[in-house]
């Protein structure tokens, strides 16, 4: 089941959000970092619940606890955008009940196992094309050592865990830094890689 | 943080959209208010996704996955850069990067020792405190041993006096008046090598006249001889005793002696006659007792014989 965000909402000012900041950390370039990590957990929150677009539903839920900020005094910033969300989600699981979903992509996309698909279309190849030349684009990006890092740490063998644990001793680093490490390197990469395909897609 | 693998299978569930409501919030909660937790969960969502494009899910969570993760536009995403990444890392770009990696696999623990200075100190530092400790222990240890030899060593001397002293006691125990058969007490100083003064316990004649029963044996160190005369009853004010020979000749006199109190409830009479006074011979010794009016009544005689050595 996907569900979708509703339209007319109250917009974040340039002074709302500034508020919204200045409430999740007095110090702004911690309080951006605060607001990212927000962020991304409020993305991946409605993505595993299966509420789409995450990026509209996460923009609605910042815009409401910036607007009641201006008039409330709420203790925690943290959680109470968290208790915005959980409502939000429920709005958009209703409306989405009353909705009749055309399903936007075909069947040989949402499969991505490496199987020989004869359905698979010439577009899927380009676009699959597409991501490749990103994704080498953006690992260029990379320092040196975190590419030979990721790598290592994403190629495919018989004993990852005894991989891992032998990269992270080699980099100094315990087992867990090196996880989150490679997961927020995973993270900016396909981030990365959307941007430029979104701008490749426009030309 | 370390992950039970029963919150790691509920996270990858939870993936799946294969969780109980309550399941469902107890852990939106979790990860709300715990980052390490979302972080966690960002890393089991990472390996479902490489998991199911390598095709290693099981049958029913490969059904799931394509249900419920790939039904929206972020799992879709996630899954088309999965498929991006595994396809880059596996290209033969990436081989020399990962051939090298194999290959130094084997020198690592090298290279830990060589290559990061943190490392290479913190193991020396504990080679060293295990060469320390081990050196301690050793020295301890010949301390040990060194004071056991020393204390054997006192313990064969203590030993050796020992036997001395019985020696000394067994060669003394010849020498005393009496010998077992007669039920004496045994001397109360030892004439040792540096002793002066012998005690002797003197037996009451039973016949007057008679071959005297008491041997006395006097060694050369000894200067001075103890007499203890033991009373069945202190019925005098005081005492006087008198040494003589048999035929007489007075050789040593005491007067005004007081009983004390020896063993328990007896009373003795205790003289103390230079040795040079008791040559080789015989002597009787007279013991008199004074009453409250002055009366004098003789209340027993001891013969003896000296040997000097």
């Amino acid at each position: 089941m996907e569900y979708s965000s509703s339209g007319g909402r109250e917009k974040l000012t340039a002074s709302r959000f500034e508020g919204l900041l200045q409430r999740l950390h007095p110090d702004r370039e911690k309080a951006a970092e605060k607001y990212e990590f927000l962020r991304w957990q409020l993305m991946k929150f409605f993505q595993w619940n299966g509420c789409t677009p995450g990026e509209e539903l996460v923009d609605e839920t910042l815009d409401r606890v910036a607007v009641i900020l201006e008039d409330r005094g709420v203790e925690e910033v943290g959680s109470f955008a968290w208790g915005v969300a959980r409502n939000i989600k429920r709005e958009a699981q209703k409306r989405a009940l009353k909705v009749v979903r055309i399903p936007d992509l075909g069947e040989s996309e949402r499969s991505h196992i490496k199987t020989e698909d004869p359905n698979t279309t010439i577009g899927d190849d380009i676009e699959r094309e597409r991501r490749l030349k990103c994704l080498h684009l953006c690992m260029r990006y990379m320092s040196e050592d975190d590419r030979r890092a990721f790598v290592i740490y994403h190629h495919e063998c018989d004993r990852p865990s005894e991989v891992r644990k032998r990269l992270s001793l080699e980099l100094g680093i315990s087992s867990t830094t090196l996880k989150v490490r490679m997961n927020r390197l995973r993270r900016k990469l396909q981030e990365c890689v959307n941007k430029c395909c979104q701008k490749r897609l426009a030309r | 943080m370390v992950v039970k693998p029963a919150i790691r299978e509920l996270m990858r569930r939870y993936l799946l959209g294969d969780v109980s409501e309550q399941e469902r919030t107890e852990l939106e909660e979790r990860y709300a208010s715990d980052p390490h937790v979302f972080e966690e969960l960002i890393d089991a969502e990472n390996e479902l996704v490489d998991l199911y494009l390598r095709g290693r899910l099981a049958d029913h969570e490969r059904a799931r996955f394509e249900s419920h993760y790939l039904n929206t536009r972020e799992g879709r995403e996630a899954a088309a850069f999965g498929r991006s990444l595994a396809g880059y890392i596996s290209a033969d770009d990436q081989k020399p990067l990962l051939e090298n990696y194999r290959r130094s696999r084997t020198t690592t623990t090298r290279k830990l020792f060589f290559a990061r200075p943190a490392f290479g100190m913190a193991a020396a530092a504990a080679i060293i405190l295990i060469v320390v400790g081990a050196w301690n222990l050793i020295e301890t240890n010949r301390n040990l041993r060194r004071q056991i030899q020393e204390l054997q060593q006192a313990q064969l001397s203590l030993s050796r006096q020992n036997q001395d002293l019985l020696q000394q006691l067994a060669r003394t125990k010849s020498g005393t008046p009496f010998s077992d058969t007669h039920g004496t007490e045994p001397n109360s100083h030892l004439p040792g090598e540096n002793a002066s003064v012998l005690q002797v316990t003197l037996l009451a004649d039973f016949v007057r006249g008679g071959a005297p029963q008491n041997k006395v044996k006097i060694p050369r160190n000894i200067t001075s001889v103890s007499f203890r005369m033991n009373l069945k009853a202190a019925d005098y004010v005081a005492y006087d005793a008198r040494v003589e020979t048999p035929e007489g000749a007075q050789v040593w006199q005491g007067k005004g002696l007081h009983p004390r109190t020896s063993s328990g409830e007896r009373k003795s009479i205790y003289i103390d006659i230079p040795a040079t006074a008791l040559q080789d011979g015989h002597f009787i010794l007279n013991l008199s007792g004074t009453k409250a009016d002055g009366s004098t009544q003789d209340v027993n005689s001891y013969s003896f014989h000296v040997t000097r050595r």
